[in-house]
C-alpha cells in the first residue's frame, strides 16, 4: 500500500480521534480511510429507496412468552 | 490403498455399525487419526491445538461402554474437532487470536455437550480466521490453515481447520460455523460438505459471537449422509440461546437415498452469471449439477430474486455493525493484538451509522419474504457457492479479490439452510462446488438433493495427497 500524504493522513487522525481509536498506528491510519470507503460504498448499495415507513427491522423486540 | 488410509477416510455412515457391533475399535480409529494428524497437520495447520490424551480417553470410554452393550448412537465412538470459537470446558477458545490466547472455556458450548453426550471423541480446536472474521493472517500467534489439495493455496474460511481437517482425513467431522458463508467456503474450497442450517436450529450458547443475528453453526463431512447424522445430532431447542427455536424432532436422514424425479429445482443463475460473474471452471461446474439433476428427473426452472450486491451490502453492514460492537473496547483499547487483515475488516464496521444498521435490517425484512417466497414455486434453488476456485494463500490481493466473490451470504441474510457440496476440480486440481438452498427447516430435502448428486457424481470419493 502507498503510504497516505499529509492531508489524508490529518483527515484519517482525526476519524480516529472521533472514534475514540486513539491506539491506531500510523500505519493504521490507511486502513480506517480504506474502510470509510467501502462502508460508503456498502450502504449505497443498500437500497432504501424500496423502504417506507411501515418497514420494521427484521430483527424486533419481543416479550418473554409473546406468542405462545 | 493401505488400511491406515481407510481408516483416514472412513465415514460416519460406514463406521458406525462396525463399532456398534464391535467390529471397529473406536481405540483403533482414534490412534489411526493420531498418527496421521501428527505425521501430516504440520503441512497443513488445521489444527490450534491438538489433543490426543482426550481423544484416547474418549475413545476408550466410548469403547468400554459399547462392549457393556451401551451404544449411544451413530457419533458413539467417532472422532471429530471443534472450529476454535467453540467452548470446550477447560480448554482455551482462542478465535485464532493473541487477544484470547489464554481465555480458558469453564463450560462448554451447547454443540460441544450434545456431541459429549453422543460420546464422540474430542481431537482438538481447529484453526479459523481471527476472530471468524479475518483472512489467512500470517501475524498471528499460529499460522493459517493450507489447503489439502494445493497447500500453496488458500483452504477458504473462516472455519478453516474445519474444511482441511475433514477434506485431509484427519476427522470424519468438523464443526464450524458461518456468518457470511464461513461454512460453507472452506467446504468449497477443499472440496467437502458443509452446511448453515435454519437460523435458531443449532445452537450458538458458547460460540464467540461474530454477528449475532448471523451466526449459524453446522457441520463439516466428506459426505452428505454424514452430515446429516452430524445435523441429527447437534440440532435441538436451546433456551441459552435467545435465536434458538423449539420444533419437533427431524430426522435428516430420512429422505436420504429417494430420487429427485419430479422435484422442482429453482436455478438461481443470476448471482454467477450476471450479478457477480463467476470464474468460468467455476459456472461451468455449477450448470454441469444443474444439468446433472435435469438428469436425475428432476424439473429444473430458471429463478430471480433480490440482486446479489444488495444481499451482500445487507449482509456486511449487519455484520459490520455487530460485530464492531463487540470489538469496539478491544479495538480503542489493544488494536494491535488483531491480526492485520480483522484489524481492517472490524474497522469497516467503525463507519456504519445506527441508520445503516436499521435500513439494513429492514431491507433484511423484505429480502427474506421475497426469497422465501420462490418455495411457492420450486422445492430447492441450485445456485454457486465461490465464484472462484482458490487463490494461492500469500496472495493478499487474491484473496481480497476472492472475498466478496461468492453468493453464500444471502443465505445468512434470509436465514435459509443452504449447503455446499463437491461438484469436481479445476484443471489446476482445485475442488469447485455448488449450493444447495432449501425453505426454512427443510434441511432433510436439501440433503436428499445433495446426497442424489453426490451419488451420481464421484466428487466426494477423491482424496488429497499429503504426501507428495
Amino acid at each position: 500500500m502507498a503510504s497516505l500524504g499529509q492531508e489524508d493522513l490529518l483527515v484519517a487522525r482525526k476519524l480516529a480521534q472521533r472514534l475514540g481509536l486513539d491506539r491506531l498506528s500510523e500505519a493504521d491510519m490507511q486502513k480506517l480511510l480504506v474502510a470509510e470507503r467501502t462502508a460508503q460504498m456498502r450502504r449505497s448499495a443498500l437500497d432504501t429507496s424500496v423502504l417506507t415507513p411501515a418497514d420494521e427491522p427484521a430483527l424486533v423486540f419481543r416479550l418473554p412468552g409473546a406468542g405462545l | 490403498m493401505s488400511a491406515a488410509d481407510d481408516l483416514a477416510f472412513l465415514s460416519i455412515a460406514e463406521a458406525a455399525p462396525l463399532i456398534r457391533d464391535r467390529k471397529l475399535s473406536p481405540v483403533k480409529w482414534t490412534e489411526a487419526l493420531i498418527d496421521r494428524i501428527s505425521r501430516y497437520d504440520g503441512r497443513v495447520n488445521a489444527f490450534l491445538r491438538f489433543t490426543p490424551d482426550i481423544a484416547l480417553a474418549d475413545a476408550r470410554r466410548a469403547e468400554a461402554e459399547i462392549s457393556c452393550g451401551h451404544w449411544r448412537g451413530p457419533l458413539h465412538g467417532v472422532p471429530y474437532g471443534l472450529k476454535d470459537i467453540i467452548d470446550y470446558a477447560g480448554l482455551p477458545t482462542t478465535a485464532h487470536s493473541a487477544i484470547l490466547k489464554d481465555s480458558i472455556a469453564v463450560s462448554d458450548a451447547r454443540v460441544t455437550e450434545r456431541l459429549r453426550a453422543a460420546g464422540a471423541v474430542f481431537m482438538g480446536k481447529l484453526s479459523t480466521h481471527e476472530f471468524a472474521l479475518g483472512g489467512p493472517c500470517f501475524d498471528l500467534p499460529w499460522p493459517p490453515a493450507r489447503n489439502p489439495w494445493n497447500r500453496d493455496h488458500f483452504c477458504g474460511g473462516s472455519s478453516s481447520g474445519s474444511g482441511v481437517a475433514t477434506a485431509a482425513g484427519f476427522l470424519p467431522f468438523a464443526i464450524g460455523t458461518d456468518t457470511g458463508g464461513s461454512v460453507r467456503n472452506p467446504a468449497t474450497m477443499c472440496g467437502v460438505v458443509g452446511i448453515k442450517p435454519t437460523y435458531g436450529l443449532v445452537s450458538r450458547r458458547g460460540v464467540f459471537p461474530l454477528a449475532y443475528s448471523l451466526d449459524h453453526v453446522g457441520p463439516l463431512t466428506r459426505t452428505v449422509r454424514d452430515n446429516a447424522i452430524v445435523l441429527n445430532m447437534i440440532a435441538g431447542h436451546d433456551g441459552g440461546d435467545p435465536g434458538s427455536v423449539a420444533r419437533p424432532y427431524v430426522d435428516h436422514t430420512a429422505q436420504l437415498g429417494k430420487d429427485v424425479k419430479g422435484l422442482r429445482i429453482g436455478w438461481l443463475r443470476h448471482f454467477y452469471e450476471e450479478d457477480i460473474q463467476a470464474d468460468p471452471q467455476m459456472g461451468a461446474a455449477v450448470d454441469a449439477a444443474v444439468a446433472t439433476l435435469r438428469d436425475l428427473g428432476a424439473q429444473v426452472n430458471e429463478v430471480t430474486t433480490v440482486p446479489l450486491s444488495r444481499f451482500q451490502a445487507c449482509n456486511r453492514v449487519i455484520m459490520g455493525s455487530e460485530s464492531y460492537a463487540i470489538h469496539e473496547r478491544w479495538l480503542r483499547e489493544r488494536p494491535q493484538d488483531y491480526g492485520d487483515i480483522t484489524r481492517q475488516r472490524l474497522l469497516y464496521g467503525a463507519m456504519y451509522s445506527a441508520a445503516d444498521y436499521i435500513n439494513a435490517l429492514r431491507l433484511r425484512a423484505r429480502y427474506t419474504a421475497e426469497f422465501h417466497a420462490l418455495f411457492r414455486d420450486v422445492d430447492v434453488v441450485v445456485t454457486a457457492s465461490a465464484h472462484d476456485p482458490a487463490c494461492r494463500i500469500d496472495d493478499f490481493e487474491a484473496c481480497e479479490f476472492i472475498y466478496s466473490r461468492q453468493a453464500r451470504a444471502p443465505f445468512n441474510v434470509t436465514g435459509s439452510p443452504a449447503m455446499a457440496v463437491p461438484a469436481g476440480f479445476s484443471r489446476e486440481g482445485l475442488p469447485l462446488g455448488i449450493q444447495i438452498v432449501g425453505a426454512p427447516y427443510d434441511e432433510a430435502l436439501v440433503y436428499r438433493v445433495g446426497a442424489a448428486y453426490e451419488a451420481a457424481t464421484s466428487w466426494t470419493a477423491q482424496r488429497p495427497n499429503l504426501v507428495a
